[in-house]
């Protein structure tokens, strides 16, 4: 049951996006979610979604996947639509039922809002989605290296990171056992009332949470014995190389910022 | 034979209102040689392997590793990159997220540059026959992949001395005979000092030397043909015989007069037809 949940989102693939730096994703994802808010007439918003339809078929990741990463913030696009058709006055009348007016202004904002969340979705999701977990980790440590400077324990949290991720399969299938010992005597954990079943899930955290302690412990030790001392004068096997896409995707990213700027109302 | 490592006179206690896990061990560790330490739990023997490369300082007494003084800050990262320990539990000593990374931390801690690295590497996953599974994940590894992994990373550091605490008590049958050959061979072709710290005695036979703890104190020490004679002392340090000594040594009790305890059952078999 278990063995069946992907950890991350990363599809894999051999893409020009799969093969950028993840740290020239990283600063496009991070400047993009500040000038999704630049736009705020047809062109503008027009130009976000040229980059992000792009973006989309140079990626080459299945549309069902995108549409998975946009299904939970349906019901909120949905919502803040309605809530601007009708709320929002101003432009003409578009249609009218008793106290119930729709302005033109409404439906165009109410899209403008809606085409915001999209993007901004769909976007962070193409990162998650052509990045492998470790890698947006090794990004990050690197980008934000200089923060080392005011002692911020950047390498501790990177390490951190990577940890988790690899310890993530062995846990699941440390619970998958735990909840099968406890099937065995009788537990319910997919049947019964609400109460019930969440009564069922102390039994399985508390042992989960003991033998998580005994794995950090053990790990601590066999990583001391291997020589390990913190960050100071460690060299590194995994490396980032910044190549001439990386560059071009910020040189996009940066046109597209002044280009918002230029053409806003 | 050359010392690698010396101990001297070591005791060692968690806390010093608790009882001495170590008493005055006294022991020497050769250049090449397979030693064996066997006991109960709780005989200290586990304790013993952290001492050798200093992750426990001992409370008294010295252990000088190829000249190196474990209780010295400054020296312990030179210990450190000579013996490597592989621990029992296989999932819980796997730092990387995949085999590749696993073998480069200690690589990553000593400061080794990239590109020696990555020969180290590749050298070292060829040595214990991993090199199909470089970028496979921890979690679709056998336990004998993993701990043949943990191996290549103590290999890639060029260590003198590997130590294995318990590394095959967790593995099954098929993975420890993976563990024990991998090493066999290193001891063998490479010359690595192993010492394998363990309550299997099947294991101790194949060692040059085997070390009995009991309580603290290092009890027997001598060949694997010389310790076994002593059923009763192996027995009473709470250990568990191999097969071919216990019936060579029932055997003798019934009074048939077979010379020794047989550590094989080919052994036990040539002395029992040829018996007139």
């Amino acid at each position: 049951m278990l063995e069946n949940v992907i950890i991350g989102q990363y599809v894999p693939g051999r893409s020009i996006l799969h093969r950028l730096d993840p740290r020239s994703k990283l600063i496009s994802v991070f400047l993009f979610v500040f000038i999704v808010f630049l736009a705020n007439n047809w062109v503008t918003y027009g130009l976000l979604g040229l980059f992000t339809a792009v973006a989309i078929v140079v990626s080459q990741v299945p549309l069902r996947f995108l549409y998975k990463g946009l299904r939970p913030i349906l019901i909120i696009v949905l919502f803040t639509f309605a809530l601007h058709i009708f709320m929002t006055k101003g432009g003409a009348l578009l249609f009218q039922f008793g106290w119930l007016k729709i302005y033109e202004q409404g439906v165009v904002q109410g899209s403008f809002i809606s085409f915001r969340l999209i993007f901004l979705v769909l976007v962070t999701s193409l990162l998650t989605l052509t990045t492998t977990p470790i890698d947006i980790t090794d990004g990050l440590e690197q980008l934000l290296g200089p923060l080392k400077r005011i002692k911020l324990p950047v390498h501790e949290f990177a390490l951190m990171m990577s940890i988790a991720l690899r310890f993530i399969p062995t846990l699941l299938k440390e619970t998958e056992k735990i909840m099968k010992a406890q099937m065995a005597r009788g537990v319910e954990f997919t049947s019964g009332p609400i109460k019930e079943r969440i009564k069922a899930f102390i039994p399985l955290l508390v042992p989960l949470f003991i033998s998580s302690f005994k794995r950090a412990e053990e790990l601590a030790l066999a990583m001391e014995a291997r020589g390990y001392r913190g960050g100071e004068g460690r060299t590194k096997l995994r490396i980032l190389k910044w190549g001439m896409g990386d560059s071009i995707l910020i040189a996009v990213l940066l046109i597209l910022t002044i280009s918002l700027f230029l053409l806003r109302s | 034979m050359k010392e690698l490592i010396s101990i001297n006179d070591v005791s060692f206690a968690y806390r010093e209102d608790e009882p001495a896990i170590l008493k005055d061990v006294n022991l020497t560790v050769y250049a090449g040689e397979w030693l064996a330490i066997v006991g109960h739990n709780g005989s200290g023997k586990s304790t013993l392997a952290k001492l050798l490369n200093g992750l426990l300082i001992p409370t008294a007494g010295r252990v000088i590793v190829e000249g190196y003084d474990t209780a010295r800050a400054d020296e312990l990262w030179e210990i450190r990159k000579r013996v490597g320990i592989v621990f029992q539990n296989p999932d819980n000593q796997f730092v990387g997220t995949s085999v590749r990374d696993d073998v480069a931390f200690g690589l990553e801690n000593f400061g080794v540059v990239r590109e020696e690295m990555i020969t180290r590497i590749d050298e070292a996953v060829r040595k214990v026959k991993m090199e199909k599974f470089l970028d496979a994940e921890p979690h679709h590894l056998s336990g004998g992949q993993k701990q043949r992994v943990a191996i290549a990373g103590i290999l890639a550091q060029k260590p003198s001395i590997i130590i294995l605490d318990e590394a095959t008590s967790m593995l099954d049958p098929m993975g420890r005979k993976e563990v024990i050959e991998t090493v066999k061979a290193l001891n063998e072709q490479q010359g690595i000092t192993v010492i394998s710290i363990t309550h299997d005695l099947e294991e101790a036979i194949r060692a040059d030397r085997v070390i009995v703890m009991k309580q603290g104190k290092a009890i027997m020490q001598g060949g694997p043909e010389e310790v076994f004679q002593d059923g009763e002392m192996l027995i009473g340090a709470g250990l568990d015989l191999p097969f071919s000594v216990k019936l060579s040594l029932s055997l003798q009790k019934k009074g048939i007069p077979l010379p020794k305890a047989y550590l094989t059952q080919e052994e036990l078999v040539e002395a029992l037809w040829t018996l007139s």
